[in-house]
């Protein structure tokens, strides 16, 4: 048997709804779906230009010496 | 400290318990949106843009009068955590109030309040902005400017939100200094370090915050005192907030030609914040002379709180540009103009 899925935003809906309130549900959804999107398409953006602007600080890694360093010195 | 509200028995308004002494608001509710959830405008709210601006603003004008240089990126990024930071706080904020932000008519329509969002929810979104805030500074800038950030979300939220927004007419004195943190961080993104530079440019904010919330306090203290809120006119009454805006004021125009004393600033600066001082004094002392009635109440539509509650926000804006400005002009900053 089947058990039915538990949806937490369902809580204090009422059983049935209009059309109406089915179509403003899908259409909120839909707009949180996107702006989570944004946000993560933000932090991967975010990230790659702090990881960009702390190497520029650093200088090119091309020309480090220090033994062990992450590229190897020419 | 008297928290009393006048008009209610000693103790009455120290605190309002959840679920409410006091009669919520109510409204009707839209049959259809009523089960529609939130909509990403919600999750913005919460973190009261608003109040954000005058944050980054000031922020980012302690990092551009700093005297050492930043790279630009991570200078926006720096900014940024400032933004999140303050929107954080403003989230945990509004956790926390949601029962007397359902009684006041201004914050009624707030997402807590109103249902679109769960107060756990809000909660646990200004946590992960708070921490995610913190490390990021640290990332971008340095960890004294993280610890600076983690400072001030958290005198925002248990100082001023938790322990004396509801129990003492000092609330904003005291907590106002939550809202003097940016140009230190700022400052301290730049340099590493937090000097008396910075301290003085927290000195204006911590000084200006109180007469510009007593003349917003001065035309909505029904809501006020509807919530329970110990804000000044509710407690002392309007003619007491009225010479405490002068007083404070006063002190404030004071305070802002430090910079100058201090050769951290200079002519143009001093020129602007004199004159501005002089206009914040003559909106003070229009707010004291209105015409009132015997406890102070406005006989004149509260046009002169108004007015000076307006000013108050440009004065902030027009101070901390002109420092910018004369940091720029005289060569002391890094700005990269």
């Amino acid at each position: 048997m089947r058990m039915a899925e538990f949806d937490p935003q369902a809580v204090g809906r009422p059983e049935r709804l209009t059309r109406e309130q089915s179509e403003a549900i899908a259409r909120r959804r839909r707009a949180r779906n996107w702006a989570m999107f944004v946000v993560l398409l933000g932090l991967v953006a975010l990230f790659y230009a702090l990881t960009m602007s702390r190497l520029s600080e650093v200088g090119d890694p091309q020309r480090w010496s220090r033994p062990g360093a992450i590229a190897p010195s020419r | 400290m008297n928290g009393r509200v006048l008009g209610q028995p000693a103790g009455a308004g120290d605190r309002v318990p959840a679920g409410g002494a006091v009669r919520r608001l109510e409204g009707p509710l839209d049959p259809v949106l009523e089960y529609a959830g939130s909509e990403p405008r919600d999750w913005l709210l919460l973190l009261k843009p608003r109040v954000m601006s005058l944050v980054v603003f000031t922020g980012l004008i302690g990092l551009l009068v700093a005297p050492e240089p930043m790279h630009p990126v991570l200078a926006a990024i720096a900014v940024l955590c400032i933004a999140l930071a303050a929107g954080a706080s403003g989230a945990i904020n509004m956790w926390y109030d949601r029962d007397i932000d359902a009684v006041m008519r201004r914050t009624a329509r707030r997402p807590i309040p109103a249902g679109r969002i769960s107060p756990d929810a809000a909660l646990g979104y200004g946590i992960t902005l708070a921490v995610f805030s913190v490390l990021l500074m640290g990332l971008a800038a340095n960890w004294v400017a993280a610890l600076a950030l983690a400072l001030s979300i958290a005198f925002y939220v248990f100082v001023y939100t938790i322990w004396l927004k509801r129990r003492t007419r000092h609330n904003i004195v005291i907590g106002g200094a939550a809202g003097a943190f940016p140009p230190v961080i700022g400052w301290a993104a730049a340099t590493g370090s937090i000097e008396v530079a910075p301290a003085v440019l927290f000195a204006i904010i911590f000084f200006w915050t109180p007469p510009h919330f007593w003349a917003l306090s001065l035309f909505a203290h029904a809501d006020y005192a509807r919530a329970g809120v110990p804000m000044l006119p509710v407690v002392a009454g309007a003619r007491e907030t009225r010479r405490q805006i002068l007083i404070y004021t006063a002190a404030l125009v004071a305070v802002s030609l430090v910079p100058v004393a201090l050769g951290f600033a200079g002519v143009l600066y001093g020129a602007a914040a004199a004159l501005l001082g002089a206009g914040f004094l003559r909106h003070a002392l229009a707010v004291l002379s209105e015409r009132q009635d015997d406890a102070g109440i406005s006989l004149a539509g509260d046009h002169a709180a108004k007015a000076a509650f307006r000013f108050s926000i440009t004065y902030l804006f027009a101070l901390f540009g002109a420092i910018a400005l004369d940091r720029l002009v005289t060569g002391t900053g890094w700005l990269p103009i």
